[in-house]
């Protein structure tokens, strides 16, 4: 049936091996590892990863132009506030299957569950490269409290919920490592685990909006708004759907012997319906932002250079791709669909950037100049994608995410 | 005979000396209309940043006479910073019907303390009013308002100057 | 597939399914309904009003600063730079050069003097010392996550390096671009900021920079003392001053109080501050998760029933 009764001679580190290696041997194993993706992976980390050890030798200066006026730069402008709205993909397909009973898009809640728990630990990674003393990060969780801040509570969620998606996600690595009684008990609280995820999500999500509540002179006032936090969390939900139409594309495409007839028969149909909660989600969004401009009485300001931008975003990579998605969904075209997904994250990323480095101190002179990273901070952030990218690929290779186990298919899920 | 001769030696001897006298000296500063009687300090030695600078040798008389009146820089009624009346006087209502006179000028230090006063708040230390007197003027003549170094340009020599000289 | 359970007391049937869970039923549901919704009520702040009415510590000091005496002889920055031991400058404390290019607190300077061209034309430059404002209800603070900073009773707001972790929130949240950050340490980068010389005013001291003015441009006092001398210099020389005390009320007063001859925004002073704490804006939000983290379960738990209930119908 499967390999476990020919290994169960077998020594465990033979064992162990051999899971790492995917049945392979050795040899075999590190010729099939020779792609040019790999090289250029490679290189980038060959570069990048020194470039984080200057970073820790030297300190913030050698390799970020973080300044007085700028204390954030693209290491969390990327890593941070980017990256957690595309980890909404957890929260949301756990929530649609588990508990708006959405059943038939259970094949994608691992990989969205993934894709998430991947995302909130590299934005920890991201966290621990750019705070200042890397060694307390905890602090906030066990040394200090200051419940006054908002950053406060991103920090107990994050660690929080990193730990809810690592249990959401661990039946996969208990299939993995074939730990039957442990698998039971963790799919047990999944419904409870999710329930917590959303909570958490729905808090830590509009938080980090919610960040930018204490610089009101300092954001531009096109984006500054009471209702940031409400546009950060509608948004996630919008940035979650859209990128595990994404990554089931990405992953469908490039590591198709991993995923089962069930997955990939059901795929273009589930992407249309993602696709369908998408384009409402970001109708929505679209309207809220309308809302924020008009609560403010902004409208004069879409004149400016500034308002150009701003309509750049909601119209460019807000309205157009929803419209995308409604004729994608529309007309069945899975490509449509899934090009409005992209363009969408896109937008997500833009908004996010708009918020965290763009816009902000948008008044000072030599803002423009200021903003821009250095080439080193560059390659850091491009170096921690590589390993992202790798890791993500390296479980998808071994673990059950887009197929079933068949020797968990009679135990529940 | 004897008598008249000692007496003209004499008389031109007063004579010359009073003459000598005369001429040796400069003439007298005009006293500004109004100034108290009684004897003004010639030179004064100002040495309450004795940490940083030596004492300063402030020449009262020479300031006198470029400045209009007393009251620029003894401002108890001049330069709209004076204090208030009962402040120095004893008011007799009668006296404002004639010229008031001040028997005497307050040396700075009796109204201005020498070091912090919190009970003293709106009034600057000594050293602050001597300097905000002396910037009145002296931030048109020196470079002092335009030039960190015009603390030692015009009034204060450096305790490291001193050692070195 | 239902299995009707022996009567535990209460009345209510609660038929188990398979798996071992039980249904909600109606009266469970409307007993959750009344809790969250009560919870919800729980949390409005009883009088919403006293939130915004904090009075602060009674005999915290202040610094008024006069910006019509300053003449930027610098001796603020260099008796500022010798009093906390800070390290020597690049360029010495008695160079004008320096004031070529506008300048702000550094990780090595608590204190900095710009300079401004004097409307008047002939008139002198305008000087403007910036520093730490040691707000009455700093930003700081309420961002820090681990309560670094504290408003102590003396007034000046204070920063604790041990428990810092750098993550640099209460710069961007500080309204006046105050604390700098030691971006070149490697082990031990923290914040930098005047501290107002706490230690000195604590034995009774005054702070170094208004010990060394050479013209008490800066006067050292409690708050409420300085505002009612500012006033009354307003008043007594209205042509000298404009009719504003800077510091008065920005986000929430300052301990930081400046009287100035030109307008503020002149000198570069931020002039869009509202008059309520910045920390305000968040409020709202930070009261709503009390809110999130009761109905959520609630109205979640809800959903889940209900689906399982249509399942098992249907």
């Amino acid at each position: 049936m499967n390999d476990t009764c020919l290994v169960k001679e077998e020594t465990y580190p033979a064992r162990f091996l051999n899971k790492l290696t995917m049945g392979m041997t050795v040899s075999e194993y590190a010729r099939k590892l020779v792609t040019p993706f790999n090289v250029v992976a490679v290189i980038i980390l060959f570069v990048g990863l020194p470039l984080i050890g200057l970073r820790f030798w030297k300190g913030l200066a050698t390799v970020t132009h973080a300044s007085n006026e700028y204390p954030w730069s693209i290491l969390l402008g990327w890593g941070l506030f980017s990256g957690v709205p595309l980890s909404g993909t957890g929260y949301v397909m756990a929530t649609a299957v588990y508990i708006f009973g959405f059943k038939k898009y259970h094949p994608l809640v691992r990989l969205g569950v993934l894709t998430g728990f991947m995302g909130y630990l590299f934005a920890v990674i991201y966290l621990l490269i750019d705070i200042g003393r890397p060694w307390r990060i905890y602090y906030p969780m066990a040394v200090s409290f200051g419940p006054t801040s908002v950053l406060f509570l991103v920090a107990w969620h994050v660690a929080t919920y990193l730990t809810v998606q690592l249990l959401e996600f661990s039946p996969a690595i208990l299939e993995w490592i074939q730990a039957r009684r442990t698998r039971k008990w963790a799919v047990l609280i999944t419904v409870a685990m999710t329930i917590g995820g959303v909570i958490l999500s729905t808090l830590h999500q509009s938080a980090l909006g919610a960040l930018f509540l204490m610089a009101p002179g300092k954001l531009h006032p096109l984006w500054y708004s009471a209702f940031i936090p409400v546009f950060f969390f509608i948004s996630s939900i919008y940035a979650g759907l859209c990128m595990v139409i994404a990554v089931s594309t990405v992953a469908a495409r490039y590591l198709r012997e991993k995923a089962d007839h069930v997955f990939l028969d059901s795929l273009d149909g589930l992407t249309i319906g993602l696709g369908k909660a998408a384009c409402i989600v970001m109708f929505v969004y679209f309207a809220l932002r309308m809302i924020g401009v008009a609560h403010d009485d902004n409208w004069a300001l879409l004149s400016s250079s500034y308002g150009f931008w701003f309509l750049t975003e909601v119209l460019f990579f807000v309205l157009l791709p929803c419209i995308v998605l409604t004729v994608g969904v529309k007309r069945n075209s899975t490509i449509l669909v899934r090009l409005g997904a992209f363009h969408a994250i896109a937008g997500v990323i833009l908004t996010r950037l708009n918020i965290s480095i763009l816009m902000f101190n948008w008044n000072l002179p030599g803002h423009f100049h200021a903003i821009v990273p250095p080439a080193r901070e560059i390659f850091i952030v491009l170096s921690i994608i590589t390993l992202h990218i790798l890791i993500f690929r390296w479980i998808l290779n071994r673990m059950p995410v887009m197929r079933e186990d068949p020797a968990y298919q009679e135990d529940p899920h | 005979m004897k008598t008249k001769a000692v007496l003209t030696i004499t008389l031109c001897w007063m004579v010359a000396l009073t003459a000598t006298l005369y001429a040796g000296a400069e003439a007298p500063a005009a006293r500004p209309a109004g100034s108290p009687k009684g004897k003004m300090p010639g030179t004064v030695l100002l040495g309450s940043l004795a940490d940083k600078y030596e004492p300063v040798k402030y020449d009262h008389e020479k300031h006198v006479g470029t400045a209009g009146s007393c009251a620029e820089c003894h401002h108890q009624h001049g330069g709209g910073q004076a204090p208030s009346c009962g402040g120095c006087h004893t008011i007799d209502a009668s006296s404002f019907k004639k010229n008031v006179h001040l028997s005497r000028i307050r040396p700075c230090g009796e109204c201005h303390p020498a070091s912090y006063d919190a009970g003293k708040l709106d009034r600057p230390t000594l050293s602050a009013a001597y300097h905000r007197a002396c910037f009145k003027c002296h931030r048109e003549v020196g470079s002092v308002g335009t030039d960190p170094k015009g603390c030692t340009e015009m009034c204060h020599e450096s305790t490291a100057q001193a050692k070195a000289r | 597939m239902e299995k009707p359970v022996k009567d535990a007391g209460g009345g209510s049937e609660r038929p188990e399914r398979k798996d071992g869970r039980k249904t909600v039923n109606r009266r469970d549901f409307l007993r959750g309904m009344a809790v969250a919704g009560g919870a919800a009520f729980l949390g409005t702040p009883a009088d919403a009003e006293a939130l915004h009415d904090l009075s602060g510590w009674p005999d915290r000091m202040g610094m008024l600063t006069d910006l019509t005496e300053c003449v930027g002889c610098r001796r603020c920055e260099s008796a500022c730079n010798a009093a906390n031991g800070l390290p020597a400058p690049e360029v010495p404390f008695d160079e004008k050069s320096v004031f070529e290019r506008k300048r702000r607190p550094t990780a090595s300077a608590y204190t900095v003097v710009n300079r401004y061209e004097n409307p008047k034309g002939s008139g002198n430059p305008i000087y403007r010392k910036v520093q730490c404002n040691h707000c009455e209800e700093p930003s700081c603070a309420s961002a820090c996550p681990v309560r670094a900073y504290t408003k102590t009773p003396e007034g000046p707001v204070l920063y604790d390096k041990d428990v810092c972790f750098g993550c640099r929130y209460c710069m961007v949240a500080c309204p006046y671009y105050a604390p700098a950050y030691d971006y070149e340490s490697a082990l031990e980068p923290r914040i930098v900021k005047c501290t107002m010389c706490h230690g000195r005013i604590k034995t009774g001291g005054i702070p170094a920079c208004a010990g060394n003015c050479p013209v008490g441009a800066i006067t050292f006092g409690k708050r409420d003392a300085l505002l009612k001398i500012a006033r009354n210099r307003i008043r007594k020389f209205p042509d000298r001053y404009v009719d504003r005390i800077y510091g008065e009320y920005e986000a929430g007063g300052t301990s930081w109080l400046y009287l100035s001859g030109m307008p503020f925004g002149q000198l570069d002073f931020p002039t869009n501050l509202p008059r309520k704490p910045i920390v305000e804006n968040t409020k709202g939000f930070l009261s709503a998760v009390p809110l999130v983290l009761t109905l959520w379960p609630a109205l979640l738990g809800l959903c889940y029933a209900a689906n399982k209930n249509k399942e098992e119908k249907g």
